[in-house]
């Protein structure tokens, strides 16, 4: 296929899912790729220009402005950029396909995920199985991730389990080790569900309720597709998290004045990778064999793929 | 002193050391989920036990390479509970217990060529080639007239492994043996 191929592939693709979204009443908004902030995700790495500005990891906090200003129903299709590794499921940019539901809860989004997937591929009817992470700790590893709240108790109980993990490790480093060792691995390969019941320390800007969050995660043949959540209302608890991870001029001030102002209506969001749904619908394994320009297009002969 | 590998310096085959005990690193993968942090998986031989085992690492984790050699031995004989080898070049001979030569010990004959692990100078463990040719000791006479295709029956080998082979094989057939499988590949003409 040609990059222009791969274009009119995309162009359909991409009529589909707005179509798929403003027969449901969604409205289409836009916000700037570049801003003087970002997101603080954790291991989130984004791109920053010569004179301090940030491009998007992702829309998340322009389109939660715009819900405080009155937006109820709304999608973008954005261009977002990480600086990570480049290989099979990455790209340094990459499109983002994230919408919100304002008065609404995460069970409403994901249903519209698994309608959107099953209009695009053809396979995967709603709904979806839920796997709970405390339910695979608790089965898998004999763990009870609620009684191990402490990271010293998380480590011996990892320990006593066989996992290999180092003893500088923190709460967060010890669940994802454990998680990718233990758990990812035996994660269904060739059927659609979701992970619920992310423990609260795994969670940026999701609504928490104790210990465990809203966060879920949309899987799809092993691919993660799409990542949710109740959206996090309360300003101090926003900036506590955001100064844990970041200096105060990289913070979303106006954001947190907002909130503390209007307040974030209760709303639920998520974000969707395009590349990997096209990928999918196409049946290939890499998005980067779908995509019109790739930044591996050229290193493929060169032994450059990772 | 002992050499360190920062994680992504990784590689099939290095030798590691955790926690006094060494593992070979069979095979790894980059993995990044959702808003995680990326990490390092990987599937190890330990090689005390021969257990396949599965760890992940930090991306800015480091680790320790192993004090393992490789070296290409001659098999001598067998005596009660240890194997001998000798060195073809110092024509040193070392003993290595039953236990330590383990699977080992049904794919190898008097003057083969193996692999020998040194751990802390020590041996661990022995390779044999990737391929080896073996006599079949005993076996039922295949059936005349049988074509079947596909169809197997058991067979020992000269070594006391018990495999199983196509029915043309006769006692006394040479067969060739995948020592990592454990599997029959072919005959092979005397």
């Amino acid at each position: 296929m040609t990059p222009w191929d791969k274009a009119k592939i995309w162009s359909e693709f991409l009529s589909s899912v707005r179509t798929f979204f403003l027969k449901r009443g969604f409205i289409e908004v836009n916000t700037p790729c570049l801003a003087r902030w970002w997101s603080l995700d954790p291991n989130i790495r984004p791109i920053k220009t010569q004179e301090g500005y940030f491009l998007q990891t992702s829309p998340e906090f322009f389109m939660k402005k715009l819900i405080m200003f009155g937006a109820k129903k709304i999608f973008q299709i954005a261009h977002a950029f990480r600086d990570d590794p480049i290989d099979k499921l990455h790209n340094k940019e990459f499109l983002i396909l994230e919408w919100y539901r304002t008065d609404d809860d995460i069970e409403s989004i994901r249903r519209d995920v698994e309608e959107l997937v099953y209009e695009i591929l053809g396979r995967f009817p709603p709904p979806w199985k839920k796997l709970s992470l405390k339910d695979l700790f608790l089965k898998k590893l004999g763990i009870d991730l609620e009684k191990n709240k402490e990271r010293d108790d998380f480590l011996l109980s990892l320990k006593k389990a066989g996992i290999r993990v180092k003893d500088d490790y923190t709460w967060e480093d010890l669940f994802e080790c454990a998680f990718i060792t233990e758990i990812e691995p035996f994660l269904p390969k060739n059927e659609a569900f979701w992970l619920i019941d992310y423990p609260y320390p795994l969670s940026a800007a999701s609504k928490c309720k104790d210990f465990w969050s809203t966060r879920c995660e949309a899987y799809v043949e092993g691919v993660e597709l799409a990542n949710g959540y109740i959206e996090l209302d309360d300003p101090e608890e926003q900036l506590k998290r955001w100064l844990s991870r970041g200096s105060k001029d990289e913070i979303d001030w106006e954001y947190i004045t907002l909130m503390k102002e209007k307040g974030l209506p209760p709303c639920a969001g998520i974000a969707l990778g395009l590349e990997r749904l096209l990928m999918l619908k196409l049946q290939k394994d890499d998005i980067h064999e779908i995509l019109p320009f790739s930044p591996l297009a050229e290193g493929k002969n060169k032994g450059g793929k990772p | 002193m002992a050499q360190r590998i920062g994680i992504n310096q990784i590689y099939r085959g290095a030798k590691i050391e955790i926690d006094g005990t060494p593992y070979e690193v069979i095979e790894y993968e980059h993995v990044k989920p959702g808003k995680g942090q990326a990490f390092v998986r990987v599937k190890m031989l330990n090689l005390f036990t021969g257990n396949v085992e599965r760890m992940s690492f930090k991306s800015s984790d480091s680790l320790t390479l192993a004090d393992c050699i490789e070296k290409e031995m001659e098999f001598l004989y067998a005596q009660k509970d240890s194997l001998v080898f000798m060195d073809p070049e110092t024509y040193d001979q070392i003993e290595i217990p039953e236990n330590i030569v383990g699977r080992a010990k049904y794919f190898i004959k008097e003057g083969m060529s193996v692999y020998i692990i040194f751990y802390q100078g020590k041996p661990i463990g022995v390779n044999p080639p990737k391929h080896v040719d073996l006599e079949v000791a005993r076996t039922e006479p295949g059936v005349k007239g049988d074509t079947v295709s596909g169809a197997m029956k058991e067979a020992e080998l000269e070594t006391g492994l018990k495999i199983m082979v196509p029915l043309f094989i006769q006692e006394g057939d040479l067969v060739r043996i995948d020592t990592e499988t454990g599997e029959y590949i072919e005959r092979v003409n005397k």
